[in-house]
């Protein structure tokens, strides 16, 4: 090592691991300038040590790096007691990691793998550390039963890839978006599709259920955001930006369901005011796709990732 | 045989669907308003966050690995 970030400023660790040889990159801010520390070892070299001192490091930040077996990731979820992590895509499976537990390796365990999809993983959420749902490119929607490594049910209804799905706050119910330009909200206990929204006029990328359960957001490729309320049935908002360019691919609403933002395939995040109807605001800073957005439980800021390969936090 | 099958359960669930209670837009749309502006004050998104308290407030960006 060159030398060791002060960790009560910011830094920036870009880390690359993989078995022949270990690269970390820490910049961070030094009088205005930004320098690098950087640390790259040799092919066959003991790496051990490095990997000791990496994982030091890491568990100052309190953050864990778990290497995946595939590099397409398209779904990810934590669990909400954070002890698991689930993560999938293009590898048609969904990986479940213990986060508490690791490996020999000094790995997060691998608790599952869940296979038997036949369309690329697009969503997935833990009703509790021992139950997930998913959703996938294939139409299916899936809840399998963690402890057992078995599907439990089967939820029949959409006609296109499901690309999105956010659980009911009281966690009986959920809502998923799919290709086939619906919405689906689906009973959990009878695996029956209760209601069908329909309102979009392309692939429904991101729903968010309102904190009150009654509606929920929606972005899509259609260059709309909309909201649907689940009483009534039917959609009851549309949210255009002020020149439509491109498509939404994430969607969240605020805490008290005031605002409704969604990241956009044009490197903006858009945000409306969803009383009025009214475009709030854009946040510029992506210098690419944004490709999913999310709020803590506390709704005090929201974070952003894009294809530029940087995560935003914004309040 | 199966095709109609599937068209039939198809029609059952549709009308499963059209028959169920509706409630009104009007009044759904006004408790949802009401839940709106209860929460409001403590949605910091919305009523803001003054930067003594923002635990956010140094915005460098991250590069998650």
């Amino acid at each position: 090592m060159l030398g060791m970030p002060d960790f009560k400023k910011p830094f920036i660790i870009q880390a690359n691991a993989s078995d022949i040889v270990i690269e970390a990159v820490f910049l961070q801010e030094y009088e205005d300038r930004l320098f690098s520390l950087m640390y790259e070892s040799k092919e066959k070299e003991d790496l051990t040590p490095l990997k000791e001192e990496l994982s030091g490091l890491i568990e100052k930040i309190k953050t864990q790096i778990i290497p995946l077996r595939s590099s397409w990731v398209m779904a990810t979820c934590f669990a909400h007691s954070g002890n698991y992590v689930a993560v999938g895509g293009m590898d048609n499976m969904c990986t479940v990691y213990d986060v508490n537990n690791r490996d020999n390796t000094g790995v997060a365990k691998l608790k599952r793998e869940l296979a038997g999809y036949e369309g690329f993983l697009s969503c997935c959420r833990f009703l509790d550390d021992g139950k997930l749902i998913t959703g996938s490119a294939d139409m299916k929607i899936l809840i399998w039963d963690l402890e057992k490594g078995v599907k439990e049910n089967e939820f029949f209804g959409h006609q296109g890839d499901v690309m999105t799905m956010s659980l009911h706050p009281d966690r009986n119910t959920f809502v998923t978006g799919s290709v086939d330009r619906s919405a689906k909200l689906w009973d959990i206990r009878d695996a029956q599709c209760q209601q069908t929204f329909w309102g979009h006029e392309s692939d429904v990328n991101s729903v968010c259920f309102h904190s009150s359960g009654f509606a929920f957001g929606t972005g899509s490729d259609d260059k709309t955001a909309r909201m649907f309320d689940i009483r009534g049935d039917q959609q009851i908002g549309i949210y255009k930006p002020p020149t439509p360019k491109s498509g939404f691919t994430s969607c969240v609403l605020s805490n008290s369901g005031r605002l409704i933002i969604c990241g956009s395939d044009d490197y903006s995040i858009h945000i409306w005011d969803t009383l009025r109807s009214e475009h709030n605001s854009s946040l510029p800073g992506h210098e690419n796709r944004v490709t999913s957005i999310s709020l803590p439980d506390n709704g005090m800021a929201l974070a952003s990732c894009s294809w530029d390969t940087v995560v935003r936090i914004w309040n | 045989m199966s095709q109609v099958q599937a068209m039939k359960t198809q029609v059952m669930q549709l009308r499963q669907e059209a028959n169920i209670q509706r409630v009104n837009v009007s009044q759904a749309c006004e408790e949802l308003i009401k839940y709106c502006m209860e929460h409001q004050k403590g949605d910091i998104l919305v009523t803001g966050i003054s930067q003594s308290e923002n635990p956010f407030k140094e915005n460098k960006g991250c590069v998650i690995i």
